[in-house]
């Protein structure tokens, strides 16, 4: 239950930058129109051109931080779940992940896929999606 | 070193730069497509099902598209209002409110620990305002400031320093090699050497743990400041991370006040 601590969080500072093994992961996803050809596995997320003026103002920058956030806090709490039921599917953290691959998958697929893998394996995979809301 | 008032002065001319900046980027950062679909207020709220429904009902008012907009408006003039150095003793407990809220909006943090020292910042500036005529408040908010600069670093270097990953060198390899961020190509390929993960790995734990170093020895302090502003630097070139550069270097007048204290 985030209800309390999403209020509280920003104020508790954790200083623990890049302790913890989740900034080692990597999202990727597959898509097409039969769940059992979907393409292969690709990285959800593609290379952003960095700029100098970046450092004052980069927005699609902070959005793409701010989006692998999403997929970190996704997985602190999966392995808080004792399995991947229904449940997790339906939490705030899934649902926001969900979007993030629903935005990227191109026209024409109807089906999508996501998983959150290390160098050694995959930590989280998700169950095949409809493209239609 | 450096005087209380001349600390306090450069600590919130660099605070409210950074305040600007972010205020912009949010401006930008709910005009993208993403503000409507993964960060949607309708999904997000509930997060905060259990609250009360008063709670509930502000925050739909306020996180509402126009809402967010009016709010991250009211924080850019709240802050371009301080550089000119207008409405102290109320500004920054309205700037605090504002980042707090911003912050609620995405979930906990925008950008995970840049929005916290934004708030460290805020926070004891806020504070003072509210006692600034007291005798001890200028120097309470620095030593505020500078205690969780200090730690920023340390407990950052003591968590690394105790994992086998950093200590090999691999976790380098796992964060910047095989991560969402957006590393360069260049150093990407560099890390397929053992010998440059094991450097930075350990270059960085070395330079986050030596923040200690200067309590025992402050007149070092320029020295490890400049430094300072090169690894965060280095950290924007490599991972992207803009706004840590301006509100950590914002702490910098508290941490080099404090160490002139010594």
């Amino acid at each position: 239950m985030r209800t309390s601590w999403s209020l509280f969080s920003s104020l508790l500072p954790n200083w623990r930058f890049f302790g913890d093994v989740s900034a080692g992961v990597r999202t990727y996803y597959r898509y097409g129109t039969d769940a059992n050809s979907l393409s292969d596995w690709r990285p959800l997320f593609a290379p952003l051109p960095r700029r100098a003026w970046h450092l004052l103002i980069n927005p699609q920058g902070t959005a793409r931080l701010l989006a692998i956030s999403d997929f970190s806090r996704l997985l602190g709490e999966a392995q808080a779940f004792a399995q991947r039921s229904e449940d997790f599917a339906s939490t705030v953290s899934y649902l926001v992940a969900e979007r993030h691959v629903r935005a990227a998958v191109p026209e024409g697929s109807t089906l999508f896929q996501f998983k959150l893998s290390t160098n050694r394996d995959d930590v989280l995979v998700s169950k095949i999606h409809g493209v239609a809301p | 070193m450096i005087s209380t008032e001349t600390a306090l002065y450069l600590t919130r001319a660099l605070f409210l730069l950074a305040v600007l900046l972010q205020s912009l980027e949010n401006f930008a950062l709910a005009r993208l497509p993403l503000a409507q679909s993964a960060w949607q207020w309708s999904l997000i709220r509930s997060d905060t099902a259990g609250l009360p429904s008063w709670l509930q009902r502000f925050f739909d008012r306020v996180f509402s598209r126009s809402g967010f907009f009016y709010l991250t408006l009211a924080q850019g003039l709240l802050a371009a209002m301080a550089l000119a150095g207008r409405g102290e003793a109320f500004v920054y407990p309205a700037l605090f409110l504002s980042l707090y809220l911003s912050a609620i909006r995405f979930r906990g943090t925008i950008c995970g620990g840049s929005d916290s020292m934004t708030l460290v910042l805020s926070s004891a500036l806020a504070v003072h305002a509210f006692f600034r005529e007291s005798p001890d408040a200028e120097r309470w908010a620095l030593a505020y400031i500078a205690a969780q600069s200090t730690l920023s670093y340390l407990v950052s270097a003591v968590v690394k320093l105790r994992s086998g990953a950093w200590r090999s060198g691999r976790a380098v390899e796992d964060h910047l090699a095989h991560s969402d961020y957006d590393v360069p190509a260049p150093l990407r390929r560099a890390l397929g050497s053992s010998g440059v993960r094991m450097a930075l790995a350990w270059l960085t734990m070395i330079f986050e743990a030596s923040v200690a170093l200067l309590y025992l020895k402050p007149a070092a302090a320029p020295y490890w400041l400049a430094l300072g502003v090169a690894f965060h630097l280095a950290n924007f070139a490599v991972l992207g991370l803009n706004r840590f550069v301006f509100v950590w270097i914002a702490t910098y007048p508290a941490l080099l006040w404090a160490l002139s204290q010594f």
